[in-house]
């Protein structure tokens, strides 16, 4: 009974698929025959290689063989993917479970290498498939979970509670039956409230399978009436008649032999009208045992008879010894030894064979698990191996990232001590080149400070003996008071000039002790040559006038200062000595930015263009030139001189 | 394995070491760089100063040198003068 129930699992996804398939094909062969392109023939032999597969699994197959030469020709990856999977489906229908499995990982290999999950998720689904109908539940529940997860992941719901549908199957298998209930609950609960009847009923008929092996009759007849209710709703019918047969067994295992006939009959009739061959006489076969505890032997001798022609031709093993087990009774019964004794024979070589059958399954089944083993533990060597390839790869790797890391971080400080080397060269040679010159400038200054040391001892010196000259001169002039006229006129020049001298002296040295010599300063200076100017000579006016508009800040280098001054004292020396003046005016005036100073007399005057200029007028000029000013002297006969610097 | 540890931790020291002594002279740069622009500025600064000096000290030069030709010619003249005033009273010292 459990292999029945695991069967429909499988038997769902192909149902309703047969129908049409037949309209499909001639529409495609027609559709060939005008298809000229390899792309679109490939397609449609891909196409009714998989319809033929419900109908004829034979010419699909040839189908199949046309569609992989041109996906091969093509070079579609996709479609070659697609059909080796398809010719994988052909020999899992076909019941060549070996070449299915290999089509379908040579499939996955390729749907592997163009990263298609969708791909890889279905042929998981189909190898847990093959794994399954060879009983190995472990591989087949490996594949499953691998599907599994990636339908789940992208919410493919149907398919995943298919899923889990075949892997509460493999859970119940392994007598698991909590989480064989857990599955098939998730199932039930997602069917229902997506209306999805039909799996419904199937799952309830599961669900029941699994109540029944925990022995809670109860939930097990609860669960297969709401499976009749469901399926009838949605015309079911063979898990309707699944539903009512095993309802009929457990009345039966209860010993109500009365209700166990009446289900089991519905079942019959239900099956008779799905057309469904062996589940009918597995319906019939129960039906006989009900038959045989009543003692109603002549109701189930015919229906044994019935069942085990269908079980012949079906080759349904267990249930074959189970129809030679009931029918030995009957036989004996109806005292028929003969019969008795070639059904016990049947019965005897049946289940040697059957435990044959089984012993050669178990030690495949060892022989592929010992295999399997084998292959794991040489992949987990070969993954060990790799691991520690890897591990030694990425240590190596990890080495030359630290030694490049270690190069950058050595050129990097090279770059700095190189620029550090080379900044402090280059403010060494700057510190050095100024150094120089100011060790050159300092030295000159000291040569020339020592040369104007020296020169002020000198002045010192002059200074001295020219008053010593001044003061014989005047003792001169005293003691030769009455005497040669010549000889007192000769000293009074002597002792102005050198007077004269003393002054020019003093005039160079306080010139030569200033820094900077202010407008005011010089202003003071002109002032006292003036006042002795006018001292000597009294019966000419003398006016000095300063600008109010004249910055007080105004100031000259001594070189300018001097200039100035001596080029001022030049004008008025020459006025005092040619002009016969009245008066004499000096004026510091503002031109523009600059300073006009204009020396005046009113005096004879001259023609400047015929009369011989002299070192005075000369010197002048040149005192001009030397500070970068102008100078301008204009005079008329008898209309005076007027000299003009504009510094 | 230890040798590869080994070689691992003496990469990481190394690169440490080196990483300080990089911060190390890259301060150290800056800070030079720093003392020296101080140095160079305060050498400017003497030089600037020097260089005034040297200008004033110039012009009182040219001033002195102007002065001395002057002094020149004038104790010249003074000189002569003198000796024509001792002309003229030897002359007349004579006629007496």
């Amino acid at each position: 009974m459990k292999r029945y129930f695991l069967a429909i699992l499988f038997v769902i996804g192909f149902h309703g698929f047969c129908q049409n398939s037949q309209k499909m094909i001639d529409s495609l062969k027609r559709e060939l025959k005008t298809v000229q392109d390899d792309k679109s023939k490939a397609k449609i032999f891909g196409d009714l290689t998989w319809y033929y597969s419900s109908i004829s699994t034979d010419s699909a197959l040839v189908y199949g063989e046309k569609a992989m030469q041109f996906a091969k020709k093509l070079n579609d990856s996709t479609f070659l993917a697609q059909t080796i999977s398809d010719n994988g489906v052909v020999y899992y229908l076909k019941g060549e479970f070996d070449t299915a499995e290999k089509l379908f990982k040579q499939s996955l290999a390729i749907r592997a290498k163009i990263h298609d999950s969708a791909g890889i998720a279905s042929l998981n689904y189909k190898i847990g498939n093959i794994f399954y109908k060879r009983t190995l539940l472990d591989s087949s529940m490996v594949y499953y979970l691998k599907a599994l997860g990636f339908y789940e992941r992208n919410k493919v719901v149907t398919v995943a509670n298919s899923l889990q549908s075949n892997i509460g199957a493999i859970y119940m298998a392994l007598k698991n039956y909590d989480k064989a209930l857990e599955y098939f609950n998730k199932n039930a609960t997602f069917f229902e409230d997506n209306g999805q009847q039909e799996l419904l009923s199937n799952t309830l008929v599961n669900k029941a399978s699994v109540y029944l092996y925990k022995k809670d009759t109860v939930q097990a007849i609860s669960c297969l009436k709401k499976s009749i209710e469901t399926s009838k709703q949605v015309n079911a019918y063979p898990t309707l008649g699944s539903a009512y047969n095993n309802l009929g067994s457990i009345y039966s295992d209860k010993k109500n032999y009365q209700l166990a006939k009446q289900y089991i009959l519905k079942s019959i009739e239900i099956r008779e009208k799905a057309n469904l061959g062996t589940e009918l006489a597995s319906s019939k076969l129960t039906l006989a045992g009900i038959y045989s505890e009543l003692g109603d032997f002549s109701k189930a001798k015919p229906l044994l008879l019935n069942s085990l022609k269908v079980f012949k031709n079906e080759n349904v093993t267990d249930k074959l010894l189970s129809v030679y087990l009931q029918l030995i009774p009957i036989y004996a019964y109806e005292s028929k030894p003969d019969s008795v004794s070639y059904y016990t024979n049947l019965y005897v070589k049946e289940q040697a064979l059957n435990l044959q059958e089984k012993m050669q399954n178990v030690t495949a089944e060892l022989e592929t698990k010992y295999q399997t083993e084998k292959k794991e533990s040489q992949i987990m060597a070969q993954r060990a191996d790799i691991a520690e390839k890897e591990l030694n790869l990425n240590r190596k790797n990890t080495q030359l990232i630290g030694l490049v890391v270690l190069v950058v971080v050595i050129a990097i400080f090279t770059f700095l001590i190189y620029k550090q080397q080379k900044l402090k060269n280059n403010q060494l040679k700057k510190e050095s080149q100024l150094k120089e010159a100011l060790i050159k400038i300092e030295s000159q200054n000291k040569l020339q400070e020592q040369r104007l040391r020296i020169s002020r001892d000198l002045h010192d010196n002059i200074g001295a003996q020219l008053t010593f000259i001044i003061s014989s001169v005047e003792n001169l002039q005293y003691g030769f008071k009455n005497a040669n006229e010549a000889v007192v006129n000769k000293l009074e020049s002597i002792s102005a000039f050198t007077k004269e001298t003393i002054f020019e002296l003093r005039d160079t040295i306080w010139a030569m002790n200033k820094n900077e010599i202010s407008l005011d300063d010089l202003g003071a200076r002109i002032s006292n040559f003036i006042e002795r100017a006018g001292l000597a000579s009294s019966s000419i006016e003398f006016q000095f006038n300063v600008d109010e508009q004249l910055s007080k800040e105004l100031s000259f280098s001594s070189v300018q200062g001097m200039n100035i001054y001596r080029i001022i004292q030049e004008a008025i020396n020459n006025a005092l000595k040619y002009a016969e003046a009245k008066s004499i005016k000096v004026q510091f005036q503002k031109d523009s930015d600059r300073l006009k100073i204009e020396i005046y007399d009113d005096g004879k005057g001259f023609d400047y263009n015929t009369v011989e200029h002299g070192n005075g007028l000369n010197n002048m000029k040149k005192r001009a030139i030397d500070m970068n000013a102008e100078i301008h002297v204009e005079s008329k006969i008898n209309l005076g001189t007027s000299v003009i610097l504009i510094v | 394995m230890e040798l590869n540890l080994f070689f691992n931790c003496f990469i990481i020291v190394l690169i440490g070491v080196l990483i300080f002594f990089n911060i190390k002279t890259y301060t150290d740069t800056i800070q030079s760089t720093k003392n020296s622009k101080q140095s160079y500025s305060k050498l400017v600064s003497d030089f600037m100063s020097e260089e005034k000096k040297h200008e004033i000290n110039s012009r009182s030069l040219i001033l002195l040198d102007e002065l001395h030709n002057n002094l020149f010619e004038r104790l010249f003249k003074i000189t002569r003068d003198i000796l024509s005033m001792q002309k003229i009273i030897m002359t007349s010292n004579k006629q007496i």
